[in-house]
């Protein structure tokens, strides 16, 4: 059940000096902090955080495409084109270069149900479908058909990992094999842990 | 005016109540930016160098303690087994060791005009209960230095923040390297200097 998940806060967020927000949200829930550092990770460092894969470009073209439909705006309009694989390969080559705008802090959290919960504190990954109360919420407008008028992917400035495979695949890629994790006592552990 | 850097760790006592990102946070909020941070366990070694090894911290550490227990007419030879003052410095800093290490440490560099003074400020008086509300240590703790002499313990003070610009620059290259620091702009920062 304990369980830890890969947060990554991105550039814009960074800028805005939103890093201790999105601390103070994941430590209130009790989720317990084991990793962080800044980082200005490479175009390729960023590529290959993502699985990808064709079939993972094409979800991310047929995510856009839904994502348009739902808004009702013209997405042929826009791209050019609505084939899910040229779309997915358009997104892909616009979220790295978002990644790319300035340093971004990587983190790890441990605690029970850890992904689960640190996704739905951080919302929708469109902040303008988030819930309210939620980060991407609470800090963002941004939406598909706006960040496709400006040529950019929609800014999401918190990546959550979204399985255990996932989250053991990312904490192992951009910590090392060998990073060896300090566990300490954190307040609420004795009240909910014990 | 020229640009200082600032070394923050929150210690132990600030990761293990669940502060970190209410910490962090009166920092961006000011202004200052953070262009480096790091969650992991201090070493010995660091921390060694950290407080200067010289026999003048050592003399000016021992006889705050000296004072302290004579104020409070306590015996000083009986709990550290010796009155000379660079002795118990010493034993004092055998205590901040021990203190860093409960568990990791968030170390930050913040980087702005006047930086150590304002981290300064923020932080507070460093022992808490005579720290102004408003401040980190006066919002977070309240510890005194007669309660720590009296469980034979170092204040716990939540925060260190660089003293003096000289130390900010020494203490920033102990414990980070030029890689791990990174220039940026703050969303506000066109507002803030023209």
């Amino acid at each position: 059940m304990n369980e830890r998940t890969l947060i990554i806060i991105k550039p814009d967020a960074v800028k805005r000096g939103l890093i201790g927000k999105v601390i103070e949200t994941y430590e209130n829930v009790g989720l317990k902090l084991m990793a962080a550092k800044m980082f200005k990770p490479s175009a390729d460092v960023i590529k290959n955080h993502y699985p990808g894969t064709p079939e993972w470009i094409k979800e991310m073209g047929e995510k856009t495409l839904a994502s348009f439909k739902q808004s009702g705006d013209d997405i042929k309009k826009t791209f050019k084109t609505e084939d899910p694989d040229k779309l997915g390969q358009f997104v892909y080559e616009r979220l790295i270069k978002y990644w790319m705008e300035g340093p971004i802090v990587v983190m790890v959290w441990e605690g029970p149900n850890a992904i689960m919960v640190a996704r739905k504190l951080r919302g929708h990954t469109i902040p303008a479908l988030a819930d309210a109360g939620t980060l991407l919420a609470q800090y963002s407008f941004d939406s598909s058909p706006l960040s496709a008028s400006l040529d950019r992917v929609v800014k999401t400035f918190i990546h959550a990992s979204g399985n255990t495979d996932e989250a053991k695949r990312e904490i192992k890629y951009w910590f090392g094999n060998h990073q060896k994790f300090k566990n300490y006592e954190r307040e609420v552990d004795s009240l909910y842990l014990k | 005016m020229t640009k200082q850097k600032a070394l923050l760790i929150i210690k132990p006592d600030g990761v293990q109540r669940g502060i970190i990102g209410k910490i962090i946070l009166r920092f961006e909020t000011v202004g200052l930016k953070i262009i480096g941070l790091k969650f992991e366990m201090a070493t010995s070694d660091k921390i060694i160098v950290h407080y200067p090894e010289t026999g003048a911290w050592f003399k000016k550490v021992g006889e705050r303690t000296l004072t302290n227990y004579a104020k409070k007419g306590l015996n000083a030879k009986i709990i550290f087994k010796t009155d000379d003052a660079v002795s118990i410095g010493k034993i004092v800093k055998g205590w901040l060791i021990t203190y860093l290490q409960e568990s990791p440490v968030f170390m930050a560099v913040v980087e702005g005009y006047d930086c150590i003074e304002i981290v300064r400020k923020i932080s507070g008086n460093t022992v808490p209960v005579l720290a102004l509300p408003g401040t980190v240590r006066g919002d977070f703790s309240h510890d005194t230095i007669d309660l720590a002499n009296e469980q034979n313990r170092p204040l716990r003070n939540i925060i260190h923040a660089s003293d003096t610009p000289e130390d900010g620059e020494k203490e920033v290259n102990l414990w980070f390297t030029k890689e791990e620091l990174f220039s940026y702009e703050l969303a506000g920062e066109k507002f803030m200097y023209k």
